[in-house]
């Protein structure tokens, strides 16, 4: 169970991410400040076998439900994450082509929001120099905002959140998910 | 012996493993049976090490490359079988270096989770990385300093970003941002104005603008 965060600003594309509201690819850092350093950078975007996982954010509630299956799986809803935000006509320019691939969460929705961005040497350096010259900053969910989502989702019915769950309100009944 | 079945959740694919390591093992055994001296007990004991080192190394690549609650579940079974381990050093070592060596953001984090369940070992190695003069790969010291910064909140500011590996101090931000604010706003400012880091100062920036 979250415990209360009621002062926290509430998850949104244009606030949490810094990008206009539409639909977002996010990148989970796990060492935000290499971002600032410009012989670091590609790191962000570094996978050895070239699938680089990403998220599909198309609105506000996508990415609660993304920011929940991402910390399903670490010690508490609470963790803070730090996101690299990449608009899909960035990806394109760099010739990024991404792949569906079902989520590794119990939220049915957010599982849908998954995706292998295909980032090799060459795109990823391509990919590189759009977002810098985007002056692209990274986005975050500090731990007040993580866990007020981690309340909403509670009393949606979540699947990730909930430990019996029977249904949530993104429509998804647990018989259906099963 | 070190077991890497402590979750319910395991696998077919790990249970294979599980038992192709057995096997292993067996074979070894199988293969110095007829010896009784010292010597072969010696090494009979070196051949279990040896599979038990490469077992240990296949289950780390496995979960490093693992994502979200297939990852969890592996590293329920790891956490356990490291906290059991008679090598927890070495066998920590291993964790960072194939961390380290894969590079990933995502493979970084997953070392930091499972490292952080342990309750010993992890803080001793991280205060002595700390002020070594030896210069450790970056990844490792930054999941090495995460690790240990998650289990002892004490150690980010007395011992962490004092540090003069950068990696180490840069841990030390990450983790104070997640400490009240009057506890970290202060140490914040002074290394967003004094870090000799440029990254360093413009992520304690950053991270500043939380309090406001």
């Amino acid at each position: 169970m979250a415990s209360p965060s009621n002062g926290a600003e509430p998850l949104t594309i244009r606030g949490t991410l810094g990008v206009a509201s539409g639909s977002v690819f996010v990148r989970r850092v796990t060492r935000p400040a290499i971002w600032h350093d410009a012989t670091r950078a590609s790191e962000c975007l570094y996978e050895p076998d070239g699938r680089v996982s990403v998220w599909r954010v198309g609105n506000d509630q996508d990415l609660r439900r993304v920011v929940i299956a991402i910390n399903e799986s670490r010690e508490s809803f609470r963790e803070r994450i730090d996101f690299l935000p990449i608009l899909p006509e960035e990806l394109a320019a760099a010739s990024v082509v991404c792949i569906q691939t079902r989520g590794e969460t119990k939220c049915p929705a957010a599982a849908q929001l998954h995706y292998d961005a295909q980032i090799g040497d060459g795109n990823r350096k391509r990919l590189l120099e759009t977002l810098l010259a985007a002056r692209r900053q990274l986005g975050r969910c500090t731990s007040g905002q993580m866990g007020k989502a981690a309340e909403q989702s509670e009393q949606d019915g979540c699947f990730a959140v909930v430990e019996n769950p029977v249904s949530c309100n993104c429509g998804e009944t647990f018989e259906a998910s099963c | 012996m070190t077991s890497y079945l402590g979750d319910d959740d395991t696998t077919d694919t790990e249970h294979e493993d599980s038992w192709s390591k057995d096997f292993v093992i067996q074979s070894s055994i199988a293969q110095f049976s007829f010896t009784t001296n010292t010597a072969h007990e010696g090494g009979l004991s070196e051949s279990a090490t040896v599979a038990d080192d490469y077992f240990f190394t296949s289950k780390i690549g496995q979960y490093l490359s693992a994502l979200g609650l297939k990852q969890k579940r592996l590293r329920v079974g790891l956490a356990s079988s490291l906290a059991q381990s008679t090598n927890l050093i070495e066998r920590i070592r291993m964790v960072l270096d194939k961390a380290a060596s894969l590079r990933s953001q995502d493979s970084l984090l997953a070392a930091i989770d499972l490292l952080s369940e342990l309750d010993k070992g992890i803080v001793q190695m991280a205060i002595r990385a700390a002020f070594e003069m030896k210069s450790d790969n970056e990844n490792v010291a930054f999941m090495l300093a995460m690790a240990a910064g998650r289990r002892q909140k004490r150690i980010i500011k007395d011992v962490l970003l004092l540090s003069h590996h950068t990696a180490m101090r840069e841990a030390a931000i990450e983790l104070l941002a997640s400490l009240e604010p009057l506890e970290a706003k202060p140490t914040l400012e002074r290394i967003a104005e004094e870090d000799e880091s440029p990254a360093l100062r413009k992520r304690a920036t950053e991270l500043l603008s939380e309090f406001d």
